[in-house]
């Protein structure tokens, strides 16, 4: 987890106080903090441990349990016990409470560095997710830090404002490029900073290190981090006996002393100067907070810190660097400043933003042209709905030549109702017109073919959001494949575009996006109408149950817009199939049929029939019906092409069932075949 | 198929069907199917006349029918009348409420049990709107 980390990033000795924290961290204490919070003693082997936070008064609990951890402490120890924590108590500054620092006995604060040791012992405790016990006290240990902190800020402060007129606050909210101005002003004198820095140095860096340990980043990172640099190390100690200057001096050794020196660290894909590293990840906490303002204590405890130690601060620092050192360090110093100047350069947003300026109209150029894709037969725009039209349709050769095909092709005529390949060319000849999309996506739902409907409803609603009964249609076929979640969305499309409704909409508090707010809100849009009944209303909530297998209501909905619409075919198609999915499939049959004579080449309905018959075990009548669907769903298909990409797959499996319910295995390869002349041929003879 | 169908058995004409429908299923519906339940369900129909029959839907391994009892162990052992079988099968009757009612009772894994709605509705085609 997060405290190897914390014990390799801390430049401490072999002995490190960490580790024995980490020792106590890394024992199982659940058994005994339960005990703790819950004030009763549970057995370890209950699967699941329940746990109540710990009442204030425990704190001091808390921290005696932990000092006297070898002795099994009972839930009722008394508040004196002989264990002595009184010295402890002692070196701590200002808090009342501190049992997390009572858990760490080796470690003694040193009064020079009491801050900075404060905050090497506290990110465990704040960071550990793994100790319920450890997060329910987090809130003492926060007004612990909010207590000590500001007193230590005083002093820092102090050091801090002899930049003139530059406070810390300021300071981190300022863009990058002003920073690296402010890092060129070097008006003070930067020894005495350079002390203070070096103290404070380790602190900070510790706290950089915490903000992703709280957000839980795979721990693997700093391990890695560190096995880099001393991979590093060794590549550089390896060619050390190398005297070539020339290799010496080169990038890659540059590099390498930079790895192994933790001055560049790797993020994700991209080697980052360390200051930048840290700038980075916590420029968005930064960078809104305190502009303008003076020294606000009141900030979080990690942003103040993390924006001293931004890139220009550290960068100023390597630059004020002793000139105790060789030509080779200096001029690698150099490379590292022209490579953070190279990643302030390029990460400081106003310079991002004109960028994008810059490739915007190429952008959009290249998007518009995406939209478009050239053919033979002149410039298409690409179907983005992925839906497939046929190919060589005759209606597509002229407005003019549409009605001679129509006669010369043989296509039979609904009369009124226009094919689906006329349908599919008025869209190919225009492609952005919704209302032409929303027409075909209707005409294939009624020829039962649902994924085409999907896609030229979809296609409906992306060109035209405020087309309403498209997003009905759409939420049709979407119950129909089962696609439950895009059915509310759909619905929750038409209730929020609705104009008629907008007010109720509104007073009601509008629809959320699950099922049950979207029905309350239908509900009283259908209140509101009172007498006068608005089928759409109606059908909307129909769609809802029936998504929600309600049938039951949702044929009462649809019986309820049937009665103001009476010669809607549609709406008796969808009362028989909400009768026959509730398993009346007798009663359905008649609406099936009214649905027939109102529109004889309803496919759909005839389809639902047949299987209204095969659940009646009417398998002759049910092959007959479906065999009807199949023979005008061929209809539809332009003369000479296979028509096996037109019928639907459901349809073939539905008469496949029936041939084998009727055991009539000689039909079955015609159905498997999908070959629908041998078939009518034989059926025929049935 | 034929073998599943018994004279007095309304149930066993409904299994018939299942067994066709899924006879009929392509392999990646079946495998869907399969997926979904992963449950062997040993049906005990009782009919008006006293008689008891045992069926078998296989929804974990081969995705089949068969007469008789389950051969590798059933998951779930379901004992209902031949009436409430095929209202199960209609949809005019849920799962749930037929098991508080007491029509049908289970043995084995009861969870299991709410799932041969799924599997008698697969076999099924939806009506579409």
């Amino acid at each position: 987890m997060a405290l190897p980390m914390l014990i390799s990033g801390a430049e401490c000795g072999p002995s490190n106080a960490l580790q024995a924290l980490t020792k106590n961290f890394d024992r199982d204490k659940g058994l005994q903090q339960d005990f703790f919070g819950a004030g009763r003693a549970g057995s370890s082997r209950e699967t699941f441990r329940s746990f109540t936070a710990p009442s204030p008064g425990l704190g001091h609990e808390v921290s005696q349990f932990f000092g006297g951890q070898a002795s099994v402490s009972p839930p009722q120890l008394s508040r004196r016990t002989d264990f002595d924590l009184s010295a402890l108590h002692a070196s701590l500054l200002n808090s009342s409470s501190a049992p997390a620092r009572a858990l760490s006995p080796p470690q003694a604060p040193s009064p020079v560095a009491s801050w900075a040791t404060d905050f090497l012992t506290r990110p465990p405790q704040l960071a550990s997710p793994s100790s319920p016990r450890m997060v329910s006290t987090s809130p003492t240990v926060q007004q612990d830090v909010a207590q000590s902190r500001p007193q230590q800020f005083h002093q820092f402060h102090y050091q801090q404002s002899i930049i003139p007129m530059l406070p810390v606050a300021q300071m981190h909210a300022m863009p990058q490029p002003a920073q690296a101005r402010m890092s060129k002003l070097a008006e003070f004198d930067p020894s005495t900073l350079e002390q203070a820095f070096r103290s404070h140095e380790v602190s900070l860096s510790q706290i950089q290190e915490v903000p992703p340990v709280a957000e839980q980043t795979p721990a693997s990172q700093p391990q890695y981090d560190d096995d880099l640099a001393r991979t590093a190390g060794e590549v550089i100690d390896a060619v050390s006996h190398d005297e070539n200057p020339k290799f010496k001096n080169s990038q890659f050794l540059s590099l390498m002393r930079q790895l192994r020196d933790h001055d560049v660290v790797v993020e994700g894909n991209d080697m980052v100067h360390k200051s930048e590293a840290g700038r980075m990840s916590d420029a968005p906490s930064g960078g809104t907070k305190g502009k303008g303002k003076a020294v606000d204590f009141a900030h979080p405890p990690t942003t103040i810190p993390v924006s001293i130690t931004g890139a220009g601060m550290g960068r100023e620092w390597i630059g004020q660097r002793p000139s105790h050192m060789d030509p080779n360090e200096a001029y690698f110093d150099a490379e590292n400043e022209e490579y953070a100047d190279y990643w302030s350069a390029h990460h400081s947003a106003p310079e991002r933003a004109s960028a994008m300026e810059g490739q915007n109209p190429w952008g959009q150029l290249q998007e518009s042209w995406d939209v478009y894709e050239a053919t033979s037969v002149g410039v298409w725009p690409v179907d983005t709905s992925g839906y497939s039209f046929q190919t060589n349709n005759p209606y597509l050769l002229g407005e003019r030549s549409q009605t001679n095909h129509h006669s010369k092709h043989g296509v039979p005529s609904y009369s009124f109702y226009e094919s689906v390949l006329q349908l599919e060319a008025a869209v190919q000849r225009e492609p952005m017109d919704a209302k032409a999309w929303f027409d075909l996506g209707v005409k294939q739902q009624e020829n039962e073919r649902e994924m085409q409907a999907l896609q030229a409803l979809r296609r409906a609603v992306e060109l035209d959001p405020g087309h309403l009964p498209s997003w009905l249609a759409l939420a049709i076929s979407s119950t129909n494949e089962g696609l439950r979640q895009h059915t509310i969305d759909a619905v929750r499309q038409w209730i929020l575009r609705n104009g008629r409704y907008t007010a109720i909409v509104a007073t009601h508090g509008g629809p959320g996006g699950t099922f049950d707010s979207l029905v309350s809100c239908l509900l009283a849009m259908v209140r509101h109408a009172g007498n006068e009944l608005d089928a759409d209303v109606q059908i909307a909530l129909a769609i809802l149950l029936n998504a929600n297998e309600d049938y039951f209501k949702a044929l009462d909905c649809f019986q309820a817009a049937l009665a103001v619409r009476p010669d809607d075919w549609v709406l008796y198609n969808r009362v028989g199939a909400t009768l026959a999915n509730s398993g009346a499939a007798d009663e359905a049959i008649s609406y099936y049929y009214r649905a027939l004579e109102l529109n004889p080449a309803y496919i759909r309905a005839r389809f639902n029939l047949g299987i209204s018959c095969i659940n009646l075990s009417r398998y002759d009548e049910a092959a007959q019906h479906i065999l009807d669907a199949l023979v005008l769903q061929d209809s539809d298909t332009v003369q000479g092409q296979d028509s096996r990409g037109v019928t639907t797959a459901s349809l073939w499996d539905s008469l496949r069932v029936t041939c084998l319910h009727m055991q009539r295995t000689d039909l079955i390869s015609f159905c498997n075949n999908r070959d629908l002349e041998g078939g009518i041929l034989v059926m025929e003879y049935i | 198929m034929s073998d599943l169908v018994v004279d007095g058995f309304k149930a066993s004409q409904v299994l018939a069907q299942l067994s066709n429908a899924t006879a009929a299923f392509s392999d990646a519906d079946k495998a869907n199917l399969l997926k979904k339940t992963n449950g062997i369900f040993q049906l005990q129909v009782k009919n008006p006349e006293g008689k008891e029959e045992t069926w078998t839907i296989d929804m974990k391994k081969t995705g089949t029918v068969y007469k008789g009892p389950a051969k590798p162990k059933a998951d779930v052992t379901i004992i209902l009348s031949d009436d409430t079988f095929t209202q199960l099968a209609e949809g005019k009757l849920d799962g749930q409420k037929a098991f508080m009612t007491g029509k049908l009772k289970t043995k084995g894994n009861m969870m299991l049990a709410t799932k041969l709605n799924i599997v008698l509705n697969a076999a099924k085609d939806r009506a579409k709107l």
